[in-house]
């Protein structure tokens, strides 16, 4: 439980700091000022956007609405024109077909992350590159074998890239493909039924409670996001 | 399947056939070395030839003739007939006839313009569908090689492919885009602009800010940078690379343009049947001594872009040129000019003296200009190479105020003054010419003197005359008249003072008006004035008058433009004349009835009635026109031939067959 929050803290630490920055370069002042540009025979006129244009991203991503239902939350904020810093959230407590034990599906789980993006060409526009912090308390049953069931927490460092596509000035759509690599701590469960904490414990044969640690590498997530800008 | 293998074999052989046949046609006109035939206009063939009808030519050889070798003698087989008369088998050999076509022509010129005509005749098997065949046909005028405009005969496959050859470039060119905000994203571009440089739409519809602005994003982004980001660089470097290549790809697709310029005929020939004949006409300006033209013509066979035979070039065609201006009439013309021996000059100065005396003073006024300037105009007079002085005549003028006789007085002594100045002036000019004067010995081989000679200018004494002019009241009347500042009825007053006889009482009533003021400040200094006339007369002339003839430059100048085929020139200059050499400049320029006027007050030679033949030719009057030219004809016979040259006579020797010869007895003598 404290891995959980110790992330947490760090995930909104990145922001605030992110945050503390981006409001220090925010007090220029300047809309309408006539600047001397780089040659002195020039006079131009410069108008700068002011800095509340377009810096805050909200997205959400259809696919994992789709997977189970599952909510999810991702805010960005950019602090450069190619960094976005992001938060992720995702939370899924639901029971599908409770009534019928043998294809009970339960996908409990909670996710959160926090990391930047990189965006080669301008923030919320075009290509991007993601790292960052991933935690995930999952309870999951295993796509190979209905009887094997995994729960447990695990955290690591989560890389995605993909493209956003403009749709309107303040609407983006998103697709991405990410992975991420860390440890898990995670029980396993083999049980004719499908439900936490039932069955016999199958990754650890010693009897003890302490969950069993292991190194993974897998795919995360495919994202369709739609994203608001404002 | 043995079908199926049987039909593709004879498709197979059919298409190399077809190949074959078009390589086959050509190898033939390799050899044949086959040309093109050009011939005068066949319609009008005998009508100005020399040669009135086909000439018929021996041909040796006929093919009933033989020569053979019988041991080793050589004998000629003819074949034999039986001779109707004598009973006797004579050998017979039959003369093959060959036509000559005529290859010259006589041309008329008129209004100085030549009408060539000749045909153009291809042979079936030059034409072919795949081939196009261009004709050049060349002038050869004096010593200059016109080209004239070219005569194309494409085939109907020939022409298709070119049509695809453009076709080809113009889809090349339609993937060109010119538009070049074609290449740029602009919708992806408007959405980022709203997103991040909203302001720009604020400030766009304000003009009143200087055109050089900026618009940023809050990251410094530029609108440039946005629009080079959002531009399909590599979709704007395929098109300008397209752009840039455009020449090469026309090139590599129009194999061969259509050519308009300079191109008489471009046909395209859908089913050869028979030969191609094509009239050409070609009009050409005359020029100075132009007797005759050549024409001849030169092909080539192209098959795409390639050449693939080049056709002979064709015996040339004569045109031999007539022109009316060969009348011309080349005598010289005379004027007289009348020299008389006497001359006169007269010239005024202006030489201002003291009030009531008559020294010269030269420091007065313009006195020295003045007496510098007759002193030149004397020297030059004196030593004039066609002109000697004889006498000079000097009156001093004065003006009217004071009394006349003073003034009178006053004058002659003036007058008086400057004669004896120039005396001694010309004295001395004498004397210095005088001293150039030398003599000339000649001196012999043995250094002795064999002849001395006086030579320099002879110049008789000059003598001088001084005569008083009085009150120049004339020269006064003519001030007055032409005068700007008197108006009409002070200049009606002056006129009638002119009724008052005494001088000196005329100038007293005038002295009453106010215009005297005016009168004697601006136009009295006028008035005094020195007359020199100088009395010249010729040098070596001894007759008064004398009668030269010169030649009239002006008429031998209009008779050359009329040589010059320049007619409206020499109308314009001969016009005045109204001599037979400006009839015939009318007639060359149809102007018939002036012609006519002129021609009928001239005596009759071969000449004029010729030319009335023409003009009554062309008023239409035949039977005057056919008496006329016979007439001519029989004053001088080589009128029959020209004739034929000049198109008015020659249609109506045709029509009433004028020339025709009167049967001739041949006398065979037995």
């Amino acid at each position: 439980m404290y891995m959980k929050s110790l992330i947490f803290s760090i995930a909104f630490l990145f922001v605030a700091a992110f945050g503390a920055s981006a409001q220090q370069s925010g007090t220029e002042s300047n809309d309408s000022t006539a600047v001397v540009s780089d040659t002195v025979k020039e006079r131009k006129q410069t108008f700068r956007a002011s800095e509340n244009t377009a810096r805050f991203a909200i997205s959400t991503n259809i696919v994992d609405l789709g997977w189970f239902l599952t909510p999810n939350l991702d805010i960005q904020y950019s602090f450069g024109r190619r960094w976005s810093v992001e938060a992720m959230t995702k939370y899924n407590n639901w029971t599908f077909r409770e009534e019928d034990p043998m294809r009970k599906n339960r996908q409990c789980s909670q996710e959160y992350s926090a990391g930047v993006r990189f965006w080669p060409w301008y923030v919320y526009s075009g290509w991007w590159f993601s790292a960052g912090g991933q935690y995930e308390e999952y309870s999951q049953r295993s796509l190979t074998n209905i009887y094997r069931k995994e729960e447990g927490d695990a955290f690591g460092l989560a890389l995605a890239a993909g493209h956003s596509i403009q749709l309107r000035s303040w609407l983006n759509i998103d697709f991405g493909l990410g992975f991420w690599s860390g440890y898990k701590l995670y029980k396993a469960y083999e049980g004719t039924e499908a439900c936490p904490d039932c069955g016999k414990r199958v990754d650890r044969l010693d009897g003890s409670e302490e969950p069993s640690g292991k190194f993974f590498l897998l795919p995360d997530e495919v994202f369709v996001s739609v994203m608001f800008i404002f | 399947m043995k079908i199926k293998e049987i039909h593709l074999a004879a498709a197979m052989l059919l298409l190399m056939l077809s190949g074959c046949g078009q390589t086959r046609r050509l190898n033939h006109i390799r050899q044949e070395n086959t040309g093109i035939m050009l011939t005068l206009p066949q319609s009008r063939i005998d009508e100005t030839s020399f040669l009135d009808d086909s000439i018929a030519m021996a041909a040796p050889v006929s093919s009933d003739t033989m020569t053979v070798n019988i041991d080793g003698h050589e004998m000629v087989l003819m074949k034999a007939i039986k001779d109707e008369e004598t009973g006797e088998m004579v050998a017979h050999q039959e003369l093959q006839a060959a036509f000559v076509t005529a290859r010259f022509r006589n041309v008329a010129e008129r209004h100085g313009n030549i009408d060539l005509e000749f045909e153009v005749r291809v042979p079936q098997s030059l034409v072919s569908e795949d081939w196009q065949l261009r004709f050049y046909p060349q002038m050869r005028i004096l010593e200059d090689t016109v080209n004239l405009e070219k005569v194309i005969v494409t085939g109907s496959g020939y022409r298709k492919e070119q049509l695809r050859g453009y076709e080809r470039y113009e889809r090349f060119l339609s993937k060109i885009v010119s538009d070049t905000t074609k290449f740029i994203d602009l919708r992806n571009l408007e959405i980022f602009l709203q997103r991040n440089m909203p302001q720009i739409y604020y400030f766009k519809t304000d003009s009143s800010y200087v055109s050089e602005q900026q618009f940023l994003s809050y990251f410094g982004v530029s609108e440039k940078m946005a629009i080079d980001h959002y531009t399909n660089r590599y979709a704007r470097k395929m098109n300008e690379r397209r752009i840039a290549k455009r020449d090469k790809m026309y090139a590599k697709y129009v194999k061969s343009p259509i050519v308009t310029t300079g191109v008489r005929l471009d046909t395209v020939i859908r089913n050869a049947e028979g030969d191609f004949v094509y009239t050409y006409v070609q009009p050409v300006r005359t020029r100075k001594g132009l007797k005759k033209i050549d024409i001849s013509l030169q092909g080539e066979m192209y098959q795409a872009d390639r050449r693939l035979y080049s056709i002979p070039e064709t015996e040339p065609l004569t045109y031999y040129v007539s022109s009316i201006s060969s009348f011309v009439n080349k005598t010289p013309r005379y004027l007289t000019r009348v020299i008389e021996r006497q001359a006169e000059v007269d010239a005024t100065w202006q030489i201002e003296f003291k009030a009531g005396g008559s020294d010269i003073d030269f420091s007065l006024g313009e006195n020295a200009a003045q007496m510098d300037n007759i002193s030149r105009n004397l020297r030059r007079l004196m030593t004039d190479d066609e002109f000697v002085l004889d006498s000079i005549t000097i009156a001093a003028y004065a003006s009217p105020e004071g009394s006349v006789t003073l003034n009178n007085r006053l004058c002659k002594s003036r007058a008086g003054a400057i004669e004896r100045h120039f005396d001694r002036e010309v004295r001395m000019l004498r004397d210095s010419i005088d001293r150039t004067a030398g003599m000339l010995i000649v001196v012999g081989d043995d250094m002795t003197e064999s002849s001395m000679s006086k030579v320099g200018r002879n110049i008789p004494d000059i003598t001088f005359k001084s005569l008083n002019g009085g009150e120049n009241w004339s020269y006064l009347d003519v001030l007055v008249e032409n005068d700007e500042r008197m108006n009409e009825s002070e200049k009606a007053v002056y006129s009638d003072s002119r009724e008052i006889r005494n001088l000196d009482d005329r100038e007293q009533h005038l002295k009453s008006y106010p215009f005297y003021a005016h009168m004697k400040k601006d136009l009295y200094p006028k008035l005094r004035n020195v007359q020199f006339r100088f009395f010249l007369h010729r040098r070596d002339m001894v007759k008064d008058t004398v009668h030269t003839t010169v030649l009239d430059s002006v008429y031998m100048a209009g008779v050359q433009m009329l040589e010059d085929r320049d007619y409206e020139g020499a109308v314009s200059i001969l016009g005045q004349y109204n001599d037979y050499n400006a009839a015939i400049a009318y007639v060359a320029l149809d102007r018939n009835i002036s012609a006519m006027n002129i021609l009928e007050k001239l005596p009759e030679t071969p000449q004029v009635n010729y030319m009335m033949a023409v003009v009554y030719s062309r008023f239409g009057e035949e039977k005057k026109a056919v008496e006329r030219y016979l007439t001519s004809c029989r004053q001088d016979g080589s009128y029959v031939h020209r004739g034929n040259l000049d198109p008015e006579i020659a249609a109506l020797i045709r029509k009433y067959n004028l020339n025709a010869e009167p049967e001739d007895e041949f006398d065979y003598g037995f």
